[in-house]
């Protein structure tokens, strides 16, 4: 409970500014999954983004008491932990050269990380911002992004030209490069070629948001929201189709049907709640059970590349091979593990590697996947961290999803992160410049903080009243 | 502009979205990069460029053409730019600083690219102001030069490096000839680097060829459409050939010795003729015989101009 006269002027400072906050904050939202100015410009944005979170405080002094806040603070405390040593790691050190550059670094990391997510839970506090407003400035900030480059690039490259130009190559600089592996993205004031899996990002969180609408109360009543939301969805799909991008479209078909599933699950579950609540729980523990598993196999096969030599049709000659996607793991774990290919035969770990993060930056293994390059950039520690907070996540947001009424704006935020999830998690790509050289760690991305934000706003759950008081 | 208008106009704006700039020269993955030697071949000739029929003779000397070593009695020393640098010191020089063929020196098998794999593009600007291909390069001078299957030229790889028929553009006697994507503006000295190419059994041993080469350079007349071309013959110019890909020898000459004002040139053609070949292999890919030469052209300079 607060003090009154702390609530007063609590009051007071929500009723005359919660507009001002709750357009900037969905502003700075909108601008960083645009990626407005670039590298540059995410600095700038992360800056500001922290102060105004800062400068709602209030609204957030407003929604909890004292010790709720408390209470919340020791429970985001990993989470705090883990943005803290994001940008702190023996990779990092090595990357910049300088001890400075590289706490300097770190720093805005944190501030940026931290600033996304506290943004997140002050726009949730405002109690005059409604969830739609939220979704409507997270999709208009990529549907943006996604008709400009999808514009410029079937203008260069021509509608359907990954396959009408399958296996035909052009050379730049004297160097052969397939034209249908390429895509052209804005980055900061100017478009660069990019690999289609960085390019595409974009688009497939665009088109993944649209999944959120399996989760629809009521056709009639929301019909407005359908075609917002579901307009704005389609151009990220129709971007996919057009290109075509195959690896999209075949992982957002798989997140539409995972949508749909689950939409069926819980519409079930709401008259069944015995039977949900047990299936619930089955299925989050067999997932941490496969999780486990699966990554226990990889440790298995950095040693011995028992995925390579099994010959599972696919699995084997192409998934596993050296440059396949188990492939690049394989040499990462042993790169963080072992400090490299060759020393992973003599089996002698290098402990810096392995907590803190691979140091030896002659030369680099990145994967296309997210998690394994955090655990490649940031040690073993924060990778566990990291899996311990997805589990978590997937927990919390799972319970925001089906929590009352007004679930449809909650489950296309939900199926935003899903798709962030799930396409980063295979489609990573953080040297994604084809003819220029250039490093865009997926944890300093746009798309990166934009998610952090949302994750921020959907974890702060609390009900609010229309006056601004906290539910006691 | 009314609802009709725009209906009109929008399936034009569709269209325009075809109009595909970035895939106008696309080639199927193992274009001019087989096994077969003549298959090989690049000569394509821009539109509106023909040799002209009379060409000045250059004489291998200070004030005529510079190539190689200057020493060709044998495939092993047919390589490099010492000639050229011992005629026109300056010619090899960045910002006061002496340029060399490879990173390791005037070698034939150091570094002229930053370390990387075969094929991929890497960034050498490390190299710039030390290897005199990746500062002298076209590229630098103008990003259209980038561009292309003719960037090959442009790019400021010397030598072969393990690249093997990607890192050349093969030439037969027909030559080629390229419209150039700027318009040269000024630029003291014209330079390729080359070797000789053949599908004979000599490989390893080796032979020094004799060419004639002939290098057009082209502008437009008058009437701004027709080109004229003034031609320039380099007699004789020696090349290896199956000794080593990497022993690549820089030609050229100054423009001001030939008197030629390079302002307004706007396109280049290049072809030879084979003057003496021990093995007696021919310059035509395209007669039927037994074995062949060819010239395999790496890199194409025009030093310090300027382009617009």
């Amino acid at each position: 409970m607060n003090h009154p006269s702390t609530e007063k002027s609590n009051h007071r400072f929500v009723h005359r500014y919660d507009t001002v906050i709750a357009f900037l904050g969905i502003e700075i939202l909108a601008l960083i999954f645009f990626g407005f100015g670039g590298a540059l410009g995410l600095s700038i944005l992360k800056i500001l983004g922290a102060f105004l979170a800062f400068v709602g405080f209030p609204f957030v002094e407003n929604a909890y008491s004292k010790a709720e806040r408390k209470a919340l603070l020791r429970l985001l405390s990993p989470l705090f932990i883990f943005f803290f040593l994001l940008g702190l790691s023996s990779f990092w050190f090595s990357y910049y050269g300088s001890p400075f550059y590289a706490l300097a670094n770190g720093l805005v990391q944190f501030i940026g990380c931290f600033g996304a997510f506290a943004l997140g839970f002050v726009l949730r506090s405002i109690p005059t911002l409604g969830v739609d407003k939220v979704v409507l400035g997270v999709q208009i900030g990529l549907a943006l992004l996604v008709a400009i480059t999808g514009i410029y690039s079937f203008a260069r490259y021509g509608i359907l030209y990954a396959s009408r130009f399958a296996g035909k190559v052009y050379y730049y600089d004297g160097v052969v490069f397939p034209i249908a592996s390429e895509t052209k993205a804005l980055v900061g004031f100017g478009f660069s070629e990019v690999s289609l899996s960085y390019g595409m990002g974009p688009a497939f969180l665009l088109a993944g948001t649209g999944s959120g609408l399996f989760f629809l109360e009521s056709f009639r009543k929301e019909w407005k929201r359908i075609l917002a939301c579901g307009g704005m969805a389609c151009l990220g799909i129709l971007y996919l189709a057009f290109v075509p991008f195959a690896k999209g479209l075949l992982l957002l078909a798989f997140v539409y049907i995972a949508a749909f599933v689950a939409s069926l699950l819980y519409r079930f579950s709401s008259s069944h709640q015995r039977f949900g609540k047990i299936f619930t729980r089955i299925a989050f523990f067999t997932l941490v059970g496969v999780v486990v598993l699966g990554l226990l196999l990889l440790i298995i096969d950095a040693k011995t590349a028992i995925l390579r030599s099994m010959n599972i049709p696919y699995l084997s000659a192409n998934l596993a091979s050296n440059d396949g996607f188990f492939g690049e793991i394989r040499r990462q774990i042993q790169d963080v593990m072992f400090g490299g290919a060759m020393n992973a035969e003599l089996g002698k770990i290098d402990p810096l590697s392995l907590f803190f993060g691979y140091h030896n930056l002659t030369s680099v293994h990145f994967s296309s996947s997210f998690e394994f390059n955090i655990l490649y950039e940031n040690g073993l520690l924060l990778f566990l961290l990291l899996v311990v907070l997805l589990f978590l996540g997937i927990h919390r947001y799972r319970a925001y999803l089906v929590q009352g009424e007004g679930r449809t704006p909650r489950a296309i935020l939900v199926a935003l992160l899903f798709s962030a999830l799930v396409y980063f998690s295979v489609c990573s790509d953080e040297l994604p410049f084809i003819h220029e050289s250039g490093f865009l760690p997926f944890t300093q991305s746009g798309t990166f903080l934009g998610c952090i934000a949302v994750c921020g706003y959907c974890f702060a759950n609390k009900p609010m009243t229309q006056e601004g008081g906290a539910h006691e | 502009m009314n609802n009709k208008r725009i209906w009109t106009v929008l399936p034009f704006l569709l269209l325009s979205l075809v109009s595909c700039a970035d895939t106008d020269e696309l080639y199927d993955g193992d274009a001019y990069a087989t096994q077969d030697m003549l298959q090989n071949r690049y000569h394509h000739w821009d539109d509106g460029l023909v040799e002209p029929g009379e060409r000045r003779v250059l004489a291998h000397a200070e004030n005529g053409f510079f190539y190689g070593s200057g020493d060709s009695s044998s495939p092993s020393r047919c390589f490099g730019l010492a000639e050229g640098k011992a005629w026109h010191p300056d010619f090899f020089r960045e910002n006061g600083k002496e340029l060399f063929w490879t990173e390791q020196g005037d070698t034939a098998f150091g570094s002229d690219i930053a370390g990387g794999n075969v094929g991929k593009w890497v960034d050498n600007s490390s190299l710039i102001g030390t290897v005199y291909g990746q500062t002298k390069k076209m590229s630098r001078y103008s990003k259209a030069f980038s561009k292309g299957y003719l960037s090959k030229l442009y790019n400021g790889q010397v030598k072969c490096d393990g690249w093997s028929s990607y890192s050349m553009v093969l030439l037969d006697k027909e030559g080629y000839g390229t419209l150039f994507p700027s318009e040269m503006q000024s630029g003291s000295y014209f330079a390729f680097s080359a070797r000789g190419a053949s599908d004979t059994p000599d490989s390893g041993k080796g032979r020094v060829l004799s060419m004639d080469i002939q290098v057009t350079f082209y502008k437009y007349a008058a009437d701004g459409t027709t080109l004229n071309g003034t031609g320039f013959l380099l007699p004789e110019v020696k090349l290896q050939a199956n000794f080593s890909s990497d022993y690549t020898s820089l030609v050229g000459f100054s423009f001001q010795e030939v008197n030629y004002d390079p302002a307004g040139t706007v396109g280049m053609s290049m072809t030879y003729q084979l003057k003496n070949d021990p093995l007696g292999a021919s310059d035509d890919f395209s007669d039927g015989a037994q074995y062949h030469v060819g010239l395999s052209l790496l890199e194409v300079f025009f030093p310090d101009s300027t382009w617009n």
